[in-house]
């Protein structure tokens, strides 16, 4: 279910028309209404692969057993039961990799959006079991836990804010949800086609070496840049999507780049996890009330690290942003000015990426090294201009990282407006996102980097 | 204190997203979207001197080969296939010095992707002929199921007729026509360069048409090589994707199947001294792989050397004399097979 692919976009065309033509055939039944979308979810999600969908419906399946199970069932039976696929898809080579010293070269490919189905549908137990909720109709639930909009790389919903949504879902297209929808899905095509597919250009194009720290810190901040632009582009495709069907999602990033602090910007990026991580995970810890509470954050962000990937480097990854938050925690009190608390966080955030980017932690580490190693830096501009693979690049980096200080200037207005990324949904801004998606963008076909997660 | 610190998360709707503001209708929205696109494919397709170059030479190479046939009637014909190396390197009056049958070469652009350079190499063979892949081990390291937008313009601009009626005409052809459009947007890459190129007055493509020099092969007539290039890092892994591999046998089916000999041999690259031995190794494990599809017409360097004089802008392109001597080794030993009833 890859937004950025044109198969997507004419499998969901075609899908919705054909089942709106058997809706229309059987007489517009009231049951088609929410199982329409079940049929379309499904079929989208099978465009991947059937493993995948019988993956997903394991997940599910489990997910809905658990609503019938008493706490000690579900925490110890169903939830590792739900658990197990992710646990064997995604962290099989990382166990074994510790055990036996060794990783085992051709491991078993990640099913597409397992971490995030599979988080949303243990907070879906969960939640039911906490509030006691009565048990939703098969078909509402089903619903909740593959509305294709969200299924494969978030937000991750919670009962109380999308199942309500599901229980009224139509399958018509309005004009004015379509309306609402679509500003979304051009910032976020945007944001993914001409931002972060040209910082992965760019970063392809750098020496395949670095021997200057100034490429470093480049490899960095256009890593830094595309993820975001990467995520932010694919949530808001998703969260159009989801208008222009009248489902409401919850926006997942907040500007995360303007945060002043590392808890702000915990705040703003991937806020679904972060809630998800803070309920389910720190708050059962004992939170802030225990006095080992140091210990709580430490843990939850060590968890969020293999949450993003089964490997040391998402480990040092959660860590760092582990002890950032704690340290900006301790010293909350001794504010630094505005812009340089800003410029610090970035900073921090941007080396952090470093072990984000590289598998191998013992090359981010080198790299890291290299970045603190005074002799590695050749700022002439012979040396500088050397590490781009020719003018081409040079001019290309130079355009997207214009591009980008408009973008973030973009969002800084907008936040200061009280709406965020309002700016970017103005109709006569949005013709000109128009123009960039298909003048500015690459032609090669690409991935979201969240679907590996 | 602690409490609030922790990383926490506002209510699940922003409450800033007002959805009151004024907006387009939806139909003007995808109309703009419709028009922005035609308008992105046509100053790709029009103004792309890249793939207007590489039209012509492909142009010329497939009329040069049905003259070739026409000429020399039913005799066994030679065609070399494979990216800028072929291009530039194998000089097709050597092959035929050394074999005694006629050859074309009809080498492309590594950025066309294998399948569409393996297609027209083997698109003019017949029944009895000898296609000689000459591929860059780069493009056979990943999987190019992808469109190459420089392919698509390509074939675009030939009208679609299809340079390619070789190995995998079919699938080529099968892929929907909006991937082939959606692979024509022309990008920032492509967009800054020309401007920076119109506004600086030079040349808007690094090769020219009088490039082309005497049977088809490339050389560098019109403008100074660049010899300061990064090409010298060592390349492992090719000939490890699966569908590559799936590809090739697709390649040596379609060979057996039409009666037509398909040969690999690797490009001459130049390579770091220090890693030139590491990198022949590295090179003979890929040939195994690819023996298990593909007779190997093999030389003593493995495609890989330490003489950077050789070469003119890139690793791979091979200046004139150097170049007609890596084609007799290949012609050679291309005869050698032959008499070995190979």
């Amino acid at each position: 279910m890859n937004f950025v692919s044109m198969t997507f976009w004419l499998a969901l065309v075609g899908g919705f028309a054909v089942l709106s033509l058997i809706r229309i055939l059987l007489g517009k039944p009231a049951w088609f209404e929410r199982t329409g979308f079940i049929v379309l979810s499904l079929f989208l999600l099978g465009m991947e692969s059937v493993e995948t969908v019988l993956i997903f419906s394991w997940v599910a399946g489990m997910g809905y057993l658990g609503l019938f199970c008493r706490r000690k069932m579900i925490l110890g039976i169903v939830t590792p039961l739900m658990l197990a696929p992710l646990a064997y898809y995604k962290y099989s080579g990382f166990l074994t990799e510790i055990f036996s010293g060794e990783r085992p070269m051709a491991h078993v490919l990640i099913p597409m959006g397992i971490s995030f189905y599979t988080f949303q549908v243990i907070s879906f137990v969960i939640d039911s079991f906490r509030q006691e909720e009565s048990r939703p109709p098969l078909v509402d639930y089903l619903n909740f836990a593959s509305f294709f909009p969200q299924i494969v790389a978030g937000p991750i919903e919670r009962r109380c804010d999308l199942l309500p949504q599901v229980k009224s879902l139509r399958f018509v297209l309005r004009r004015e949800a379509l309306e609402e929808g679509l500003p979304w899905i051009v910032l976020g095509l945007f944001l993914k086609l001409v931002l972060a597919e040209n910082f992965a250009l760019l970063d392809s194009e750098l020496r395949s070496v670095a021997v200057n720290a100034v490429q470093v810190w480049l490899e960095a901040g256009f890593f830094a840049f595309r993820i975001y632009f990467d995520f932010a582009g694919y949530s808001f495709i998703a969260l159009g999507l989801a208008r222009c069907f009248g489902i409401r999602l919850t926006l997942n990033f907040e500007s995360p780049y303007l945060a002043r602090n590392l808890q702000d910007f915990w705040r703003q990026w991937h806020v679904t996890l972060s809630r998800w991580f803070r309920d389910y995970v720190y708050f059962p810890l004992g939170g802030s009330r225990v006095k080992f509470w140091a210990v709580n954050l430490i843990v939850v962000f060590l968890v969020s690290g293999l949450w993003h990937g089964a490997g040391w480097n998402f480990l040092i990854w959660g860590g760092l942003h582990g002890g950032g938050v704690w340290a900006c925690m301790m010293t909350g009190k001794h504010r630094l000015p505005g812009l340089v608390s800003w410029g610090v966080t970035m900073l921090f955030v941007t080396l952090a990426w470093i072990f984000f980017m590289e598998s191998d932690w013992k090359v981010a580490w080198e790299k890291v090294q290299m970045l603190a190693s005074p002799s590695k830096y050749q700022l002439s501009p012979a040396a500088v201009l050397g590490i781009f693979d020719g003018p081409k690049t040079v001019i290309l980096a130079l355009m997207i990282l214009a591009l980008t200080g408009c973008v973030m200037i973009g969002e800084w207005y907008s936040k200061r407006s009280g709406e965020l990324y309002g700016l970017f949904r103005n109709r006569w801004l949005q013709l000109a996102l128009i123009a960039g998606i298909f003048f500015l963008a690459p032609a090669s076909e690409s991935r979201f980097i969240y679907f590996n997660f | 204190m602690r409490l609030t610190t922790f990383p926490a998360v506002k209510g699940s709707i922003s409450a800033s997203d007002k959805g009151s503001r004024r907006r387009w209708p939806w139909y003007f929205t995808a109309g703009v979207a419709l028009l922005m696109w035609i308008l992105a494919s046509l100053v790709s397709f029009k103004w792309d001197p890249e793939a207007g170059f590489w039209k012509e030479v492909i142009e010329r190479k497939i009329t040069a080969a049905d003259g070739l046939r026409e000429l020399e009637g039913d005799k066994p014909m030679i065609f070399v296939g494979g990216g800028s190396s072929c291009s530039f390197s194998i000089h097709p009056d050597l092959l035929t010095e050394e074999t005694g049958l006629p050859a074309v070469n009809l080498g492309g652009s590594a950025g066309m992707g294998y399948r569409y350079l393996i297609d027209l190499a083997t698109s003019r063979a017949r029944k009895g002929d000898i296609v000689i892949l000459h591929l860059e081990p780069e493009i056979l390291q990943v999987d190019e199921h992808s469109l190459q937008p420089l392919a698509v313009k390509v074939d675009l601009s030939r009208g679609l007729t299809g340079a390619t009626r070789g190995a995998f005409a079919g699938e080529l052809y099968q892929r929907p026509v909006l991937d082939r459009l959606a692979a024509l947007r022309p990008g920032a890459k492509f967009l800054g360069t020309l401007a920076a190129k119109v506004v600086r007055g030079g040349p808007l493509y690094r090769y020219r048409l009088e490039d082309i020099q005497e049977n088809g092969v490339l050389g560098m007539v019109t403008t100074e090589p660049n010899a300061d290039r990064e090409g010298f890092q060592s390349m492992k892994g090719w000939l490890e994707d699966e569908k590559v591999k799936a590809d090739l046998k697709r390649v040596a089916e379609f060979g057996e199947k039409q009666g037509i000999r398909i040969f690999y041999t690797l490009p001459w690259e130049v390579f770091r001294p220090e890693i030139l031995v590491a990198q022949r190794l590295e090179h003979a494990r890929a040939l195994e792989v690819m023996e298990g599809f593909l007779p190997i017409i093999r030389d003593a360097t493995m495609g890989a050397t330490a003489e950077n004089d050789w070469f003119l802008d890139t690793g791979y392109h091979m200046r004139r004399e150097p170049g007609r001597e890596r084609t007799r080794v290949l012609g050679q030993a291309l005869k050698r097979m032959l008499e070995e009833g190979l």
